[in-house]
């Protein structure tokens, strides 16, 4: 590749055009650190455009970093020869490459700049290797579903606010309702497993009561119990959580509710615990009794006994009527 | 509509392959050397599983023509026989397990049937596995093939000439001309998967609509062959219980229950892995969710209370036209039986030889 040292005047630089820019959130204060410090190391890579105006091609931050600190002068190489947009990029990324590996965010503008200008029977293979992640059609569908997020919620995901899988799960929303998933998740912190959970609840909800999956996640109770200043965090989780199944399960969560109510109607203390099949659907009620002494378990089988006798037990086992 | 026709190499001279290759007269033929040419050239579609029911892949079965119906010991089974004729489907349900069953999916027709027929001599013959009920409608549907081949025109009168077993033919199509005036002696049974008119719409592509099933089933009642119908899936859905009572009308309205061999009632059931399958190829269905937990054997099945609730309304419905019928149902528990039918298999016999007598007593067999 061929090109040329010049030093050039920054208002030559069309510093809006993003086309080769790939960085997704770099600490601009320790480059303009640097910069102030030692100079200009590396000097960006730019390209002349037909309208003579300058095009970054790599050094985004640079450019910008020297621009804050006043300069309106700067050294560049200028690229010489026809050069196509997707040798540009790649330029832009192997510049970043050199020094980084990217970051899924990156990864995933990348495939979205490239995309066009690569055939498509290439298109995994190439994207793989040039942008740094397995080569793996899932993976790369995953990757891919991200560069449709707002810049918020991409941020969301390399500040592990949302996890990879959730982000996923959260571009095929609309922005709109992608955005109130991102701010609950803001508030809540939940794992990857628990984020999918209420996207999926709250998803599945909307779907059944004809509602935009926003909407699931404005609704009153839901707000009652984030605006709740004596719950921490976690609690919070696990209410909102609770609530989202209640109303896409009501069926399974009342007999869950009445089963409860009839245990205790037991009076099964802390050392006998009574659990029912897995969804009640058939499989064996389990009974769990420890004790520690002959005399401990005297008095479990005393409260057995008792048990046996008590009719609750048997409105217990008929968990539908 | 068929697009290809793929020929196993194997198979290429079989007199069956002559015959469907002369009524598909303008297809493109493609002769491989194994399954895994049209697996490729289908893996590369955008949708693979649409693109297997635009194929027609003419093979042999290498393993066992007869086979037991895949239940499972938690919930109670019909002891059915499958007589595994060819895979897959023209039709596209929502539904439909085998979009999840096969890697890809792909339209097949065992042409090796010499050794079908061996299979089935040595059944007839001997009364041990002692089987009386056989279908075709497990793995495709049963009447699809009727365009292509000669397949009921040839296994209905070999069961009429044998008093031990009996043949259902399952099918959500009207395709029932080729079994006008065949020599059946009640032994074939054609059975109808039916569904209301709001489910056929929105998650059977390319079956026939209600009243037409109907019709077909009412036609075979006139050719003196005996019925069977299966409510199958059932789904809730809002307005379900009206829909289904209609359909419970017409049904009675159209054929006489006294011809009936059995109904079954199924609850919409599926693989967890059928889920994602479902949301990607049928985006507008929502039978994925209803309040579905994980059943004894991994399937995904509404819970038990609402099951039993659709069961019997569903039983009560049938039950007040049709007293007598031999109503059962396909994979449930004993508890779901009691509750909805009021006795579990097990005080009359089991349900294996709750359906045998039916099939003895419509179909004349010896049982
Ligand atoms: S008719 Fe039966 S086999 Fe065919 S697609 Fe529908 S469910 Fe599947």
């Amino acid at each position: 590749m061929k090109y040329e040292d010049k030093t050039i005047s920054i208002s030559e630089i069309d510093t809006k055009d993003d086309t080769c820019n790939l960085s997704f959130r770099t600490d601009p204060d320790a480059l303009i650190a640097s910069i102030r410090a030692v100079g200009l190391i590396n000097p960006p890579v730019l390209r002349q455009r037909q309208d003579l105006k300058y095009q970054i091609v790599c050094g985004f931050h640079r450019v910008m970093a020297c621009k804050t600190l006043g300069w309106h002068e700067i050294k560049v190489r200028v690229l010489l020869g026809d050069l196509s947009e997707l040798d540009l990029l790649k330029l832009a990324i192997w510049d970043n490459r050199s020094h980084r590996t990217l970051n899924v965010i990156e990864q995933a503008q990348g495939i979205e700049k490239l995309s066009a200008h690569i055939p498509f029977r290439n298109r995994l293979q190439m994207l793989s290797s040039l942008l740094g992640f397995p080569q793996n059609q899932k993976v790369f569908e995953k990757i891919e579903a991200l560069s449709r997020l707002q810049g918020d919620i991409q941020a969301g995901v390399t500040d592990e606010i949302v996890s990879l899988e959730a982000a996923v799960d959260l571009s095929e929303f609309s922005h709109e309702d992608a955005l109130s998933f991102f701010e609950l998740f803001k508030v809540l912190k939940l794992s990857q497993n628990k984020q999918r959970e209420v996207i999926t609840l709250a998803q599945e909800i909307a779907i059944r009561e004809d509602l935009k999956p926003g909407e699931v996640l404005q609704s009153k109770e839901l707000r009652t119990i984030l605006d709740r200043p004596e719950l921490n965090r976690n609690e919070k989780g696990s209410k909102v959580r609770a609530y989202l199944k209640r109303r896409r399960f009501p069926t399974l969560t009342k007999a869950e509710e009445r089963f409860s109510k009839k245990l205790k109607d037991l009076k099964l203390n802390e050392r006998i615990h009574l659990t029912p099949p897995p969804y009640f659907e058939g499989g064996p009620y389990t009974l769990r009794m420890t004790f520690r002494s002959m005399k401990d378990f005297d008095e479990r089988r005393k409260t057995l006994d008792a048990m046996a006798k008590n009719p609750a037990l048997r409105r217990l086992l008929e968990p539908f009527e | 509509m068929i697009s290809k026709l793929y020929i196993d190499e194997a198979v290429k001279d079989y007199p069956a392959v002559g015959s469907v290759q002369e009524s598909l007269t303008a297809l493109p033929v493609f002769v491989v050397s194994d399954a895994v040419k049209v697996h490729e050239a289908l893996t590369a579609k955008q949708d693979p599983i649409a693109a297997g029911k635009r194929v027609l892949f003419l093979t042999r079965n290498k393993g066992s023509f007869l086979k037991k119906c895949p239940g499972t010991k938690s919930y109670i089974c019909c002891g059915y026989q499958i007589l595994h004729i060819g895979t897959y489907c023209t039709m596209d349900c929502a539904y439909c397990v085998l979009q999840a069953y096969f890697h890809p999916p792909v339209l097949q027709y065992f042409v090796n049937q010499e050794r079908l027929f061996k299979e089935l001599d040595d059944l007839v013959r001997s009364s041990i596995p002692p089987y009386h009920r056989i279908g075709t409608g497990e793995f495709t549907d049963s009447l699809i093939w009727e365009p292509w081949t000669e397949l009921s025109r040839t296994l209905v009168p070999y069961f009429a000439q044998q008093d031990r077993v009996v043949l259902e033919l399952k099918t959500k199509t009207t395709a029932v001309e080729n079994l006008r005036g065949l020599e059946h002696n009640k032994k074939t049974i054609v059975a109808w998967s039916l569904n209301s008119p709001a489910i056929i719409r929105s998650e059977e592509r390319g079956t026939a609509g209600m009243r037409a099933r109907l019709r077909a089933a009412a036609q075979c009642e006139a050719w003196g062959y005996p019925l069977a119908f299966h409510f199958d899936p059932l789904i809730l859905y809002e307005g379900w219980e009206k829909d289904y009572r209609r359909l419970v009308r017409e049904l009675f309205a159209s054929v006489s229950a006294k011809n009936i061999v059995w109904i079954s009632l199924g609850s919409f059931r599926f693989m967890p892995s059928l889920k994602p399958i479902i949301q990607k190829r049928f985006q507008k269905s929502r039978i994925i969710y209803g309040e579905f937990i994980p059943g004894l054997d991994g399937k995904m099945r509404y819970f038990k209370p609402l099951r039993i609730e659709l069961y019997r309304k569903m039983a009560a419905w049938v039950k007040e036209l049709a007293p007598d019928v031999m109503l059962y149902f396909c994979m449930e528990d004993q508890e779901v039986w009691e509750k909805a039918l009021g006795f579990v298999p097990e005080d009359r016999g089991g349900l294996s030889r709750m359906l045998d007598e039916s099939a003895a007593r419509h179909c004349r067999i010896v049982i």
